[in-house]
């Protein structure tokens, strides 16, 4: 029995014909074989890695001091399929990237004055993927989010970054820090601020190497 | 008769008689099995469909709210073509998406506001999961009083659940009457599955 085609399936001869089950299950395992090939690949393609991290408790409230910036604390771990994701509480995501490639992250805080609020004063987001090298961090994207404070039940901001390169197995520093112009009063972060970090791509073909 | 390992693709056994039926039953598996990595042309079904498709769901409200009063976003348009089955389907009586897969879902709205005479001080666009405020963005509006059109723009990913819902709503302050959103656009795209 001869075989043909990029899928090695069975092409019978005349000296074939006894062997016509034996071709049907050849026939079979090369495709499920070749399925089973295209199934891995989407499979790859779409459990593609994110991570997620959400604060439990509202900020302490703080004052400007002349638009200070602020880290956000206080992060959780929320949904991920990174192994080894961890939110630490000073930081927000902490990640050992996967995979080689390009990845993407956001930050979202609603802002809230403890009092007064200074009429359309400047309120702040910032979220900045860094990559961390034993103890120091080398910054790769940072991008900033900025409103007024419109006297309506305080602000929601979110920042969304650019797109950044890592290569798999980088540790990747994910945070959002924030800063305010209230003079009136002291301003928080109320609980429920958020990061996300998710792979966009590594520029290869579904179903390639 | 055997079959394959991962997919059941049947095959006879070694016989020197092959039955017609054993012909019918390896095509038969065979499509079966094409269908389950989605090379079939029916929409919502198999690995295929939904990786290069990324289950969504878009609409268009029409909603009028009124000031200070959050307004569910429902939709009178949903074509069925930006609607796939796998990931989330969407009531549009409700404005409610109903997620059907764990995941990560890049959510996106974006709400255009147009004035008659109005003053508009704020204007707000946000995700509820589940009845609960999930993100939202909020941007300053147009103030004294104007004719124009302003808009603001949510996108955030949003980690979801089997079985959550979903719904967009729009919130503006200000005085005077709203002319009506001349246009909203939402999606829920699902990015990953967890």
């Amino acid at each position: 029995m001869t075989t043909y085609t990029d899928h090695d399936l069975a092409c019978l001869g005349d000296e074939d014909y006894a062997a016509v089950a034996l071709a049907m299950q050849h026939d079979a395992l090369a495709t499920e074989a070749a399925l089973d090939a295209v199934s891995d690949a989407f499979d790859t393609y779409y459990l593609r890695p994110y991570a997620t991290a959400v604060t439990l408790a509202t900020g302490g409230a703080v004052a400007s001091a002349g638009e200070t910036i602020f880290s956000i604390t206080g992060w959780s771990l929320g949904s991920t399929n990174m192994p080894g994701a961890t939110a630490p509480s000073i930081v927000g995501l902490r990640l050992t990237m996967p995979k080689t490639g390009w990845y993407s992250y956001q930050a979202y805080a609603s802002l809230v004055a403890a009092g007064a609020v200074t009429a359309f004063s400047r309120r702040t987001l910032y979220a900045r993927a860094s990559r961390r090298i034993a103890t120091n961090n080398t910054l790769l994207d940072q991008v900033v989010w900025r409103t007024v404070d419109t006297n309506t039940a305080g602000e929601f901001l979110i920042a969304d970054g650019n797109a950044f390169f890592a290569m798999a197995g980088w540790t990747i520093d994910i945070e959002a820090l924030w800063s305010h112009a209230n003079a009136a009063s002291n301003v928080s972060v109320a609980a429920g601020a958020r990061l996300n970090c998710y792979f966009l791509g590594s520029g290869v073909t579904i179903g390639s190497a | 008769m055997p079959t394959t390992p991962q997919f059941g693709i049947t095959y006879p056994c070694m016989s020197p008689v092959v039955a017609p039926s054993a012909f019918a039953a390896f095509a038969t598996t065979t499509e079966t099995a094409l269908d389950a990595v989605g090379f079939s042309v029916v929409p919502g079904t198999g690995e295929a469909y939904s990786v290069t498709h990324l289950p969504t769901g878009r609409g268009i409200g029409t909603a009028t709210p009124l000031p200070g009063v959050e307004a569910t976003l429902t939709y009178t348009v949903v074509p069925s073509s930006v609607v796939t089955g796998t990931g989330v389907t969407v009531n549009v009586a409700t404005g409610t998406f109903n997620v059907l897969d764990n995941g990560f879902y890049m959510a996106s709205a974006t709400v255009g506001a147009a004035s008659s005479t109005l003053t508009m001080t704020s204007l707000r666009v946000a995700a509820y999961v589940n009845g609960v405020l999930y993100a939202a963005r909020k941007a300053r509006g147009f103030n004294p009083s104007n004719t124009g059109t302003v808009a603001t723009t949510y996108d955030f990913g949003m980690n979801l659940l089997n079985t959550d819902t979903v719904t967009f709503r729009f919130l503006w302050t200000g005085t005077g009457v709203l002319s009506g959103i001349g246009s909203s656009t939402v999606s829920l795209s699902l990015l990953s599955r967890t």
